[in-house]
């Protein structure tokens, strides 16, 4: 159970600066320029931040960040994956051009999948 | 006949324990002048009869509801001879705050920790000894269901009767106690207020409970009493706090649990920090936002497209040219004004269903609560302004899940004030056209929301001072467990809450839209059929307001644009457009950096669309709807105005 929680805090990390990353991308206009939506991500970022030291210690209170992390990371994820069937209908209509760029948050939802596995199984245990 | 009340939290138990007491001998009616149900009931207990009397299901002893009212005059007034308080025990936290606030009113109090077949399942240890101690009256333990624990129940009734309970107060605070202090003293030289616990009348008078204020108005010491109780601002607010510590130190003494985390603990953990949970909100609500406009647009664009080529058809092929125009432009064009509307509607009641049916809408409406008490709103109307960013219609709609009649209809009446998206190609055309510099361009764009939010907040606090008086309720919330959202559900809601669109606001936006069309294409002959639209009813319009826009600087075909901002507010870029030849240019031509700043605003404030009126009708009904009108054409006028008179006193031209 430990060596499962250090591992869950070790990915934490890793999404943790992935998200940093990418939250000052889109704020700064690199790649794709949406303050907000980089504000959003400087949010994820923190929430699984913010659990990290407990759940590396072991304290399962540390494992609710992750968890409000991966919740919201979730959202933003298939939240843009339906925008992006959107703006395919809008390219198919003729309104807007093909979308080549696939948002960030689709690809960071795609990256935190195993986490979410890997804690849901560590939730399980000390529910 | 010995009279004992039974109160306590909806869903506690009451009417099971009131049944074990009283089995067949019940007599069910109303409360005086009210349809609220009155339960009374006969028992015999220990040889003794009792009258036993089921009060309303209520969380405080505040005046805000008419179940609290009847349970407070009931226990007041009528003075029982025991109240017993049926508390949820797995819920002892939440169930404390009315017994406290029973205590308060110096009741004989019996407390049934009822439910304590959960509180053994859940490996809960609640301390009765010490509770009782704490409480100064009798806790027993029950489980009314399987009748556990009644006839120790009864006993301590009984007992109760003979052996009044010892005295225990706790504190509010130094600042607190002394203002209570001076004002019981007051109370106790006041023969007509002697009659009411002191202690309990003096912490309702700093709560600024409105049926206390009644009754002290009509003291010879009415005045001094208010004074005294002014000395603590937002005293509501600050007693409940307190009541709050008050349990929290009464929990930490007799509860144990075992350290099993929910799944509902764990994100509650997270969610409901301050620190993290405002942000977590707002970026939650930015999903929602982004979900509701950008999923939308393409659906909308083909009801647009499709309506649009409708017209097409129907010019081509009837022959008639103005009925051709009726039919096409009006009939048409205004029945695809409506459906437009219904993509991002029906995507917004879809998000906020899931964020309501997963349990997080209660959480947003909690972490929010104390900003937004503090400009006089109510906890979740954070959620309908941020919604008014996209577009009003959605954001005064989502103002519906507010409990709260007076504070939906502030709510309501600002959310015109949140710049919807509409207006965002206006700002982009004008700020675009009259400022060189991109930057500066940029600034005078934000510049608007801000301006927005910061009106929305004035108004929301004069409205509260003058319109809707008395601060926002304190609120309870019970939070619900967090749950998967059902996609069915989410759908089904959708349809429930988004169908009136279609049907109520739907005909009043069509016959505007018509209105309209006759006003841009008539005269016939003079517009050739709306091509010319400068010898239009609209454009005499705008020359007939012209007057009243010439001291802003603004020319006739602003005025007319704003006649059409009214139907929907990116109307203004096509008016100027279809004026002009080329908007850009004709914009840069017409206003200065100033006059077209102060119109930005203008654009801004004054009158909601069409559409949102039509909303508003229903919504807040007619007269609030006209206010708000009345409001924000009047506002307008004063900021543009101001804008223009600041920045010619500051020396720009």
């Amino acid at each position: 159970m430990i060596k499962r929680r250090k591992i869950i805090a070790a990915y934490s990390f890793i999404a943790a600066i992935l998200y940093l990353i990418f939250s000052i991308f889109e704020i700064i206009g690199y790649i794709y320029k949406d303050i907000f939506g980089g504000l959003a991500l400087l949010v994820i970022s923190i929430t699984f931040f913010a659990g990290i030291k407990e759940t590396w210690n072991g304290d399962y209170k540390g494992l609710s960040f992750t968890l409000g992390g991966l919740i919201l990371a979730a959202v933003f994820g298939i939240m843009y994956i339906f925008i992006l069937i959107a703006d395919y209908l809008e390219w198919l209509i003729g309104n807007a051009s093909m979308p080549t760029l696939i948002r960030p948050e689709i690809l960071l939802f795609i990256f935190i999948i195993p986490l979410l596995f890997i804690s849901y199984k560590e939730i399980e245990v000390i529910k | 006949m010995k009279r004992v009340a039974l109160i306590g939290n909806p869903n506690v138990g009451k009417t099971e324990l009131f049944n074990r007491f009283t089995g067949q001998h019940q007599h069910v009616g109303n409360w005086p002048g009210v349809t609220v149900e009155k339960k009374v009931g006969k028992c015999v207990c220990y040889g003794e009869e009792f009258e036993i009397v089921d009060l309303p299901g209520t969380y405080s002893l505040t005046a805000y509801s008419i179940d609290e009212l009847i349970a407070r005059n009931y226990i007041i007034e009528e003075k029982p001879d025991v109240v017993v308080d049926i508390i949820d025990a797995s819920n002892l936290e939440r169930n404390l705050y009315l017994a406290l606030s029973l205590l308060e009113t110096e009741a004989n109090v019996v407390i049934a920790l009822n439910m304590w077949d959960v509180v053994r399942n859940k490996g809960i240890k609640i301390n009765v000894k010490k509770l009782e101690e704490l409480l100064g009256v009798p806790v027993v333990t029950t489980v009314a269901i399987t009748g556990e624990g009644i006839e120790k129940l009864k006993e301590e009734i009984v007992k109760s009767i003979k052996d009044k309970r010892r005295k225990v107060e706790w504190s509010y605070g130094k600042d607190v106690e002394k203002v209570i202090h001076e004002l019981k003293e007051l109370i106790l030289k006041d023969e007509s207020l002697k009659k009411y616990p002191a202690r309990w009348l003096a912490i309702k008078i700093i709560e600024k409970d409105e049926e206390v204020l009644k009754l002290i108005k009509r003291s010879k010491y009415g005045n001094d009493l208010i004074k005294i109780a002014d000395k603590i601002e937002d005293g509501e607010t600050l007693i409940a706090e307190r009541r709050y510590n008050v349990i929290g130190k009464i929990i930490e003494e007799v509860l144990k649990k075992e350290e099993k985390w929910s799944f509902s603990d764990l994100l509650d953990h997270v969610f409901l920090l301050p620190v993290l949970g405002i942000p977590i909100f707002l970026a939650i609500m930015y999903a929602a936002f982004q979900f509701t406009f950008s999923f939308s647009r393409p659906f909308s664009d083909l009801i647009s497209m499709f309506f649009s080529w409708l017209g097409d058809l129907v010019k081509s092929e009837i022959s008639n040219k103005m009925l051709a125009s009726f039919i096409g432009d009006a009939v048409f064009g205004g029945i695809g004004s409506v459906l437009v509307f219904v993509p991002p509607i029906f995507s917004l009641f879809f998000a906020l269903s899931l964020l309501e049916n997963s349990g997080y809408l209660a959480r947003a409406a909690f972490v929010m609560d104390r900003v937004m008490h503090r400009i006089g709103l109510h906890g979740k109307s954070i959620i309908s302004m941020i919604m008014g960013f996209g577009c009003n219609i959605p954001g005064i709609m989502a103002a519906r899940s507010i409990e709260n009649e007076r504070d939906r209809i502030i709510t309501v009446m600002i959310n015109p004030l949140m710049s919807c998206s509409a207006r965002l190609p206006v700002y982009i055309l004008i700020a675009g056209a009259i400022f060189h510099n991109s930057a500066l361009a940029g600034a005078a764009v934000f510049s608007m929301y801000l301006l927005g939010i910061t009106l929305a907040i004035i108004m929301a606090l004069i409205l509260r001072k003058f319109l809707f008086k008395g601060a926002p309720p304190v609120f309870l919330l019970e939070l619900p467990r967090y749950m998967f959202p059902k996609i069915t559900a989410g759908l089904k809601d959708m349809w429930e809450k988004g169908k009136w669109f279609i049907i109520k606001a739907g005909t009043f936006i069509f016959t505007v839209v018509v209105i309209v069309w006759f006003l841009s294409t008539f005269p016939w002959n003079a517009t050739h059929g709306g091509e010319v639209i400068k010898n239009s009813y609209a454009a005499a319009f705008g020359h007939f307001i012209e007057p009243a826009l010439k001291p802003f600087g603004w020319p006739w075909q602003a005025g007319v644009a704003l006649f059409f901002g009214f139907l929907a507010k990116e109307a203004i870029v096509g008016t100027f457009g279809a004026l002009s030849g080329n908007a850009g240019k004709a914009v840069a031509a017409w206003f200065t950096p100033l006059t077209g700043f102060a119109y930005m605003a203008f654009v801004l404030i004054y009158f909601p669309c069409v559409a949102t009126i039509g909303v508003m009708i229903r919504e807040i009904k007619l007269k609030y709807t006209l206010i708000t009108i009345f409001y924000t054409v009047s506002l307008a006028f004063i900021v543009a105005a101001l804008i223009e008179f600041i920045g010619y006193a500051i020396g720009i031209t």
